[in-house]
């Protein structure tokens, strides 16, 4: 239970530090601190699997991609970089209530019947058993995405800097 | 397990906050990066809580998605910082006036 | 409860001695290889053969003074060389030393993490190790430090794309991910003599694997990060005395978590050296496993010594046209061959 709490307040902190801060860079960094800490209390409800692609991919590739475009752009005057103001009270009275009302369908349907000792191990087998029986077609276009995706961002690249190497690695 | 539950509508509604009022084309692509991250622990928390597989899976989808949104935003930006030299979401929508 | 928790510090404790105590070894062969390779005399004044070289150096960056610029972000800048030695140590709690032994009717796993996610964990863990970099190229606030950390990162995400793949092909052959089971299957022979070693079935994806593993640990010829001719030293140009030595050690600790991911998975892991089974009466399985892998590991180190002063630097440019032109395309190939192999086998 402890554990449960403490990687709930890292991952709080961290997510407020990305909102909070001014500065991309570090909003980039906390980042993918959430993203390890998120990593952990998916090891913790019993699902490994998801708990390392996590970190797999979310830190290992989406994160460093995020600061490796920040550095190379060395956007320095961030301190310009301020919110917008006037949205400000309208997107907080708006998320508030959101929050407020997930908060509500949280406490009246009682989600927690399942305790710890019963929860159901995730087998990474019967996972992957799901995914290539049941969700193949899904899976062939989750790939046919990456793959447009990849031609995409190579093809509008290439167009932006004319006829250079692509710089990106994405 | 049920502190997840607030955790995971707590980040989702930062994200939010963020992604509407941030001026930075990269910190609002972040702060939507963490809105799906919060999606993702509401499927595992529905998995576990149903013993049913097939939210992780979703989860698998997201993840997926997630990779080529960040791939094909952050090349969008890239080539916008290459046409104006900025990265502020109103001087893109000014200069396109 | 107590017995657990003492068992769980001994693993710890020894899982993060053995790469500790071995790294002034390491640095020391290091030089006297370079020097050896060179056809110089090399470190040989303190102690016996210039063994205690490493610990006057030690000496050394603990008393240097410590100059920090003016111009750094300082909670980063502090940061960094401290990150870089945590995240080069995690992969070490996943990492099999001997096999699953009994003690006192106790059946105990010498790794400390033991998790279903087996060497997905270490992969994982692995890949964090390029935001120590990262982060200390950007605290600096250097140009030439900047540089090298996005030079480090672009070409540490690219081999890391070409290892993964390999590692696909290994699942197949393996049929699991635990590490345990892999070094098992290894244990066999093939053709009456050779062991049933990894290498032997996927002689390409070890090829891959390997060029990824010097990538990957910023070493020649692969080393643009601190391409000195360029960059003066990358990303850690603005670090001096025991923050310096700090990314010394992590670099090393690299090296050796990655060997040992490479020997599991291609050279037999903990599995007993040819010859070593006759000491079994005398020295308990395990240590002798543990000093098997060790050995293994050593002869990798000493590779990495010896290509460090074989093989010239490569243009930035060349690594990149290597790494997704060459082993990409090559990866893919070997997993398709790989695939229809074992679906055909069946």
């Amino acid at each position: 239970m402890a554990i449960d709490i403490l990687l709930t307040v890292i991952c709080s902190i961290f997510a407020l530090v990305v909102v909070i801060s001014s500065n991309p860079m570090v909003s980039a960094f906390s980042l993918l601190t959430m993203f390890v800490a998120m990593a952990g209390i998916f090891f913790q409800l019993g699902s490994t699997f998801i708990s390392a692609i996590q970190v797999l991919v979310y830190a290992g590739a989406i994160a460093i991609l995020f600061i490796f475009v920040l550095m190379l752009l060395n956007i320095d005057d961030y301190k310009k970089h301020l919110s917008r103001n006037n949205v400000k009270p309208i997107v907080g009275i708006v998320s508030a209530m959101v929050l407020l009302g997930v908060f509500s369908i949280i406490i009246t349907n009682n989600f927690d019947y399942l305790s710890k000792d019963q929860l159901p191990q995730t087998n990474m087998m019967d996972l992957f058993k799901e995914l290539f029986e049941k969700y193949l077609v899904p899976f062939e276009l989750a790939t046919m995405l990456l793959l447009a995706s990849v031609v995409t961002v190579v093809s509008m690249l290439k167009k932006s800097l004319g006829n250079n190497e692509d710089g990106d690695q994405a | 397990m049920i502190i997840y539950y607030y955790l995971a509508a707590f980040l989702f509604c930062l994200g939010l906050v963020g992604a509407l009022t941030k001026k930075n084309l990269i910190s609002i692509l972040l702060c939507i990066e963490l809105m799906l991250s919060a999606v993702n622990l509401f499927f595992v928390l529905f998995s576990k809580t149903t013993g049913n597989i097939d939210s992780q899976i979703q989860v698998f989808f997201i993840i997926t998605v997630a990779a080529a949104e960040a791939a094909i935003g952050i090349s969008i930006i890239v080539s916008l910082f290459k046409k104006i030299n900025t990265t502020e979401s109103d001087e893109v929508s000014i200069q396109s006036e | 409860m107590i017995n657990e928790i003492l068992i769980l510090l001994a693993k710890v404790i020894i899982i993060i001695l053995i790469p500790l105590g071995v790294l002034p070894l390491i640095i020391h062969v290091e030089r006297r290889g370079a020097a050896f390779i060179q056809k110089r005399v090399g470190p040989n004044r303190v102690g016996p053969f210039g063994l205690l070289q490493p610990l006057a150096d030690v000496v050394k960056f603990m008393f240097k003074e410590e100059v920090a610029p003016s111009h750094v972000r300082p909670f980063f800048y502090k940061l960094a060389p401290i990150f870089a030695v945590m995240v080069a140590l995690m992969p070490l709690a996943s990492i099999p030393l001997c096999a699953p032994f009994i003690i006192g009717g106790e059946t105990i796993f010498p790794e400390s993490f033991r998790s279903s996610m087996g060497i997905f964990y270490v992969f994982a863990a692995a890949s964090l190790g390029s935001y120590a970099i990262l982060i200390a190229g950007w605290a600096s606030n250097n140009k030439f430090s900047m540089l090298g950390a996005i030079r480090a990162s672009a070409q540490m995400v690219s081999y890391e794309l070409s290892m993964s793949i390999t590692l696909v092909a290994m699942f197949f052959l393996y049929g699991t991910n635990d590490l345990h089971q892999m070094v098992a299957y290894q244990n066999e022979t093939i053709l009456g003599f050779l062991p049933r070693w990894g290498f032997f079935y996927q002689p390409i994806a070890t090829v891959i694997f390997l060029v990824g593993i010097f990538a990957e640990s910023n070493r020649l010829p692969f080393d643009l990060a601190e391409g000195e001719s360029e960059l003066v030293a990358g990303y850690h140009v603005e670090y001096s005395s025991m923050k310096f030595a700090l990314f010394f050690m992590a670099e090393y600790i690299h090296m050796i978590v990655l060997s040992a991911v490479f020997i599991i998975l291609f050279f037999g892991g903990y599995n007993l050296l040819p010859g070593m089974s006759l000491l079994e009466n005398m020295i308990p399985l395990p240590i002798l496993q543990t000093a098997s892998l060790i050995i293994k590991v050593g002869l990798m180190i000493w590779l990495f010594v010896w290509v460090r002063w074989s093989l010239p630097r490569l243009r930035y440019d060349q690594l990149m046209d290597l790494g997704w032109k060459r082993l990409l395309p090559l990866g893919i190939i070997n997993l398709i061959i790989t695939v229809a192999f074992i679906y055909f086998q069946k």
